[in-house]
C-alpha cells in the first residue's frame, strides 16, 4: 500500500500543508489510523479512499490539531521548509493556479485536488469524500466555476473566454 | 472535453507533485509509529481494564462492609479512607492525561521550531506532575483513626475527605495555570538560544575563513 499510494498521498497533503515535514507527519499518521481500522475494513480496495479522507481531513484540521510532530519521529534528514506555492514557484501561471486552488472552499478544493492531481474518476472521489456522485459533480463544476472569476487567473485564460 | 483552464490545473498540479519524493526514512517512520500506536493503545486497554476492575473490587468490598456489619447500614472509617485514596488515584491518573490531550496542540504551537523539546518537556512535567499528585495523597492518607473521628463514618471525616478532593483539584489547576502562562515564555526562551547558537555559529566560521585569507599575507612579512 505504501509503495502504491504514499507519493500521491504526499503530493494531496503538500497542496493542504505548508511544509513538507508537516505533509509526510500527515502521511504518516493516515498510515496509523489505517492499521487502527483495517480489520473494520471489508474490502480491501476501499483502504485507499479510506487513506485519501484520512489525509484531506488531517491536512484541513492540521493548523487547528497542532503539529503532529510532537507524536512521531522527526525525520533523519532536513526537509525543504517551503511551501509547495514556492515549489512551483519557477512557473508563476502554475503558482497563481496553486494559490487560487488552495482558497476555494474546502469541498471544491478537495474535489478538484482528487480529480486533477490524482486523476480519480468522480465515483471514486464520491467514495474518498463519502458524498453522492451528483454531489462531487456539482463541487467539480463550482471549483471552476469559482477559479474562472479569480482575478488573477484572467489572464491566463483570456483565450478561454 | 477539456477546458483550458483544467489544462492549467492538471499542469499546475502536477508539476507541484512532481517535484515531491518521499523522504527516505518515512516508510520506516511509519512502520514505527504503527509499533508504537499498538503499544499505546495495549497500555491504554490494560490501565482502562485495570481501572474497572480496581473500582468494582472497592465498590465491592465497601458494600460489602456496609450493608453486613450489624445487619443494618454501616461503614467504618477506614472504607472511606479506602475510597477517598482510590478517587485521588483515580483523579491524578485520568485528569492529567485528560488535560494534556487537549494542551498538545498548544504546546506544539509554543514549540513548533523544536518539536523534540516540547516532546521531552511534556514528558517531564508528566513526571513533575505525578511526583507532586503521589506526594499529596501520600501526605494527607490517614492510617491511624484521629481521636476526633468515630469508628463509622461521621463529619469530621467526611469535611476531611471533602478538603483532601478539593485540594487535589486545585493543585492540579494551579499547576496547569502556571503551566499554561509559563509554556510561551520558555518556548521564545528556547528559540532565541537556539538562533544566538546558530549566529555565534556563523560568526566563528566567518572568523575562521577571515583567518585562512590573512595567513599567507603574514607568511610573506616573515
Amino acid at each position: 500500500m505504501y509503495r502504491e499510494h504514499a507519493r500521491s498521498l504526499l503530493g494531496l497533503a503538500r497542496l493542504f500543508v505548508d511544509h513538507r515535514d508537516a505533509a509526510e507527519d500527515v502521511v504518516q499518521e493516515a498510515f496509523i489510523r489505517l492499521s487502527r481500522s483495517v480489520y473494520r475494513i471489508d474490502d480491501p480496495s476501499k483502504a485507499a479512499a479510506y487513506l485519501r479522507s484520512i489525509v484531506l481531513n488531517l491536512a484541513r484540521d492540521h493548523n487547528r490539531r497542532g503539529l503532529l510532530s510532537m507524536r512521531h519521529a522527526t525525520p533523519i534528514v532536513d526537509l525543504d521548509p517551503v511551501g509547495v506555492e514556492e515549489t512551483v514557484a519557477g512557473r508563476e501561471d502554475h503558482r497563481r493556479v496553486i494559490s487560487a486552488l488552495r482558497a476555494l472552499p474546502r469541498r471544491q478544493r478537495d474535489c478538484l485536488a482528487l480529480h486533477y492531481l490524482l486523476e480519480l474518476p468522480v465515483a471514486d472521489i464520491a467514495e474518498t469524500l463519502a458524498v453522492s456522485p451528483n454531489s462531487v459533480k456539482t463541487h467539480l463544476k463550482r471549483g471552476l466555476a469559482s477559479l474562472r472569476q479569480v482575478p488573477d487567473l484572467a489572464s491566463l485564460l483570456e483565450g478561454e473566454r | 472535453m477539456t477546458t483550458r483552464l483544467e489544462r492549467l490545473l492538471a499542469d499546475a498540479l502536477h508539476d507541484a507533485g512532481s517535484q515531491l519524493a518521499a523522504s527516505p526514512d518515512l516508510f520506516s517512520r511509519i512502520r514505527t509509529g504503527i509499533q508504537a500506536d499498538r503499544r499505546r493503545l495495549h497500555n491504554r486497554r490494560r490501565r482502562l481494564a485495570a481501572g474497572i476492575a480496581t473500582t468494582a473490587a472497592s465498590l465491592g468490598a465497601a458494600l460489602t462492609f456496609l450493608v453486613l456489619q450489624k445487619g443494618e447500614p454501616h461503614m467504618s472509617w477506614w472504607i472511606l479512607e479506602l475510597a477517598a485514596f482510590a478517587t485521588l488515584a483515580a483523579i491524578a491518573l485520568i485528569l492529567g492525561p485528560f488535560i494534556k490531550r487537549f494542551g498538545r496542540s498548544y504546546a506544539a504551537d509554543v514549540f513548533r521550531s523544536n518539536p523534540s523539546t516540547g516532546k521531552s518537556f511534556i514528558v517531564l512535567t508528566d513526571f513533575a506532575y505525578y511526583l507532586i499528585f503521589s506526594a499529596y495523597i501520600l501526605f494527607t492518607t490517614t492510617i491511624d483513626r484521629p481521636d476526633n473521628w468515630t469508628v463509622g463514618v461521621g463529619a469530621e471525616q467526611i469535611e476531611h475527605t471533602i478538603v483532601r478532593v478539593g485540594g487535589i483539584l486545585l493543585i492540579i489547576g494551579l499547576l496547569h495555570g502556571i503551566n499554561l502562562l509559563v509554556l510561551p515564555i520558555i518556548g521564545r526562551l528556547l528559540t532565541l538560544n537556539r538562533r544566538l547558537d546558530q549566529q555565534m555559529r556563523e560568526v566563528a566560521a566567518r572568523d575562521l575563513s577571515d583567518r585562512d585569507f590573512e595567513q599567507p599575507q603574514g607568511g610573506d612579512q616573515d
